[in-house]
């Protein structure tokens, strides 16, 4: 089923100070989201699950992340008030709630709200100590993996975000192994941007580098039987089995097929993820603007439109274009060259295809095996 | 056995990529959406169960498969059948042989008496009478209140739809101009294309019109 994800900052405090967080300037920040302005939010969210489902002919999902910031400092009470908000606005429509945590402390209290309202959990631990520090500058790792322990034992499943950068590409085999052996899938995020107002020296990799690091990571996830699944290299996969069998998809398309991941801010602004922190390419307000509004809207035709001829220049002359749908180029924010195709994701297309081919599983035998499965079906 | 546990790997992954669908093999033909499965049964002379099942993508077809205990089910081997209520139909290489269907000796049409079958018939084989069905990007069928099998057909991403109506088998093209839909509404063909208004519409209430029998 088609889904739409609203990642919301519900408020940019945050208990940690994590080096290559690009919203380092705001985490001391307070200030969240007030009840009456989640209101507006909803229901944009609601207008545009309906407006996007007639347009499509098809239901459709809608996914309200809670992101920040930590969500679970927010208090509790706020949170139930809230979390019972967005059902009761969404009530009839498919969707779910989901919590992006960096889960260093965490009441009881926060985990009964949790459960109450059935918000899905996204761990985010780099497994490799280094970089996600207290304020105090303290180590994280052992607090998370006890507070997921926690969850284990309450019953409570989970996934996971791991940032792939300096600390941890060497390590991204260990990092594997610890989720595979917990049984948690996750996805590993190639850091691309670090915040602006920061050194990244500690951190910071080239984009060769994360391409080596999560083609290792690739070669490892496939040889250990893919027991967990490894975002987006699983994803990264099909597009390349695909070609291989030449099976094309449609491209990404915002227009015709609606929009895949939005961002709302604390301030209510609304924008495409890979354009976040870019003010002049706001879609809207929420707190002021209705869906019926921003969609009709000139920023939102502008917007479009840049969507448009980022796919032109970034998939352009790209061997895996109209198998890859395109969707990488504008998942999150990169520096883009002349010429250049997105960073990371397209080298290690490259990598799993010639892996494939050198292992034997050129097209022969891949269409071999759908031949079977057919017959057996 | 490493390589046992990749291959695996590699295989379930494939499965992912292609959703199930042998059609999607023709790199004309671009899912849209989930792949839908239908499935309905019959009983064989003999008592087995035979599942039929659907799977739709942008073009259909129908498979045969022998029920077993529980959920189970298997590849009807190739062979003739005949069913406990008196039709016969063959398998070959996996599929059902319509050609066999239709040339029943005593010009009888055994399956069109049988409410499920009477879909197959009038669903599955239409498509195949257009030059290149493989090109045909989106389906939406229906059986109008005229009595008659009606396709509105897309063939490539961004092209106007068409729409034909079930002649003998065939799908022939209709000529601009006002048809009917199910439950009294109607739609238009006018430049030799579904215009926009009526394709909404033939979206909309076509579908309660494609459910199988229950």
């Amino acid at each position: 089923m088609k889904t739409v994800e609203w990642v919301i900052k519900a408020s940019k405090l945050c208990n940690l100070r994590c080096a290559y967080c690009y919203e380092w300037n705001s985490l001391a920040n307070p200030q969240r989201i007030a009840v009456d302005e989640w209101r507006g939010i909803l229901a944009a969210i609601r207008d545009y699950h309906v407006l996007l489902a007639l347009q499509l002919r098809r239901p459709i999902e809608t996914r309200l992340i809670w992101h920040g910031g930590e969500p679970l400092l927010l208090p509790a009470a706020y949170l139930d008030e809230v979390m019972a908000m967005q059902h009761e606005m969404l009530a009839g429509l498919p969707h779910r709630l989901l919590l992006q945590t960096n889960l260093y402390r965490v009441s009881d209290a926060h985990l009964d709200v949790v459960s109450r309202h059935d918000v899905g959990l996204g761990v985010s631990l780099d497994v490799v100590d280094g970089v996600r520090l207290t304020a105090a500058g303290r180590q994280t790792r052992h607090a998370v993996v006890a507070n997921m322990d926690r969850l284990t034992a309450r019953g409570v499943s989970y996934g996971a975000i791991t940032v792939a950068a300096r600390h941890n590409i060497g390590r991204l085999r260990e990092v594997h192994d610890f989720w595979a052996r917990r049984g948690v899938g996750f996805r590993v995020l190639p850091l691309f941007q670090g915040p602006d107002e920061r050194p990244m020296g500690a951190f910071e990799v080239s984009d060769d580098e994360l391409a080596i690091a999560v083609s290792d990571l690739f070669d490892h996830w496939v040889e250990s039987g893919t027991v967990i699944d490894v975002a987006p290299l699983s994803e990264w996969l099909v597009d390349v089995l695909r070609k291989l069998v030449g099976l094309r998809v449609p491209t990404y398309d915002r227009k015709a097929g609606g929009e895949r991941v939005l961002l709302v801010e604390t301030n209510g602004d609304l924008l495409t993820t890979d354009e976040r922190g870019v003010a002049d390419a706001r879609l809207g307000n929420l707190f002021s603007d209705s869906m019926e509004q921003i969609l009709s809207g000139l920023r939102f035709a502008a917007s479009l439109a840049r969507t448009e001829a980022k796919t032109a220049r970034v998939c352009a002359g790209c061997p895996h274009a109209g198998f890859c749908d395109g969707y990488p180029a504008h998942a999150e924010p990169f520096d883009e060259l002349p010429g250049g195709r997105c960073p990371v994701t397209a080298a290690v297309h490259d990598h799993i295809e010639r892996y494939l081919l050198t292992s034997g599983f050129g097209p022969d035998r891949l269409l071999g095996w759908l031949r079977s499965a057919d017959k057996a079906a | 056995m490493a390589n046992d546990i990749r291959d695996d790997a590699i295989r379930r992954a494939l499965g992912q990529a292609v959703r199930g669908t042998p059609l999607s093999l023709f790199d004309q033909v671009t899912p849209q959406g989930d792949t839908a499965t239908e499935q309905f049964s019959a009983l064989l002379d003999d008592g087995s169960k035979v599942v039929f099942q659907r799977r739709t993508v942008a073009v259909q077809r129908t498979e045969a498969l022998l029920a077993e205990d529980g959920d189970r089910i298997r590849a009807l081997p190739d062979g003739e059948y005949r069913l406990a209520e008196g039709g016969t139909f063959r398998v070959v290489d996996g599929r059902i042989d319509f050609d066999a269907v239709f040339a029943d000796p005593d010009g009888v049409e055994p399956f069109r008496q049988y409410g499920a079958w009477r879909e197959v018939v009038a669903i599955d084989n239409p498509l195949l009478s257009l030059e290149d069905p493989a090109a045909v990007t989106d389906v939406v069928r229906f059986l109008a209140d005229d009595g008659r099998s009606y396709y509105v057909l897309q063939s490539g991403q961004r092209a106007d739809y068409a729409a034909y109506v079930v002649v003998d088998r065939k799908l022939r093209r209709l000529d601009d101009g006002t048809y009917p839909l199910p439950a009294g509404r109607t739609f238009e063909v006018s430049g030799g294309s579904v215009t926009p208004e009526s394709l909404d519409k033939v979206k909309v209430f076509a579908q309660r019109s494609t459910r199988l029998p229950q």
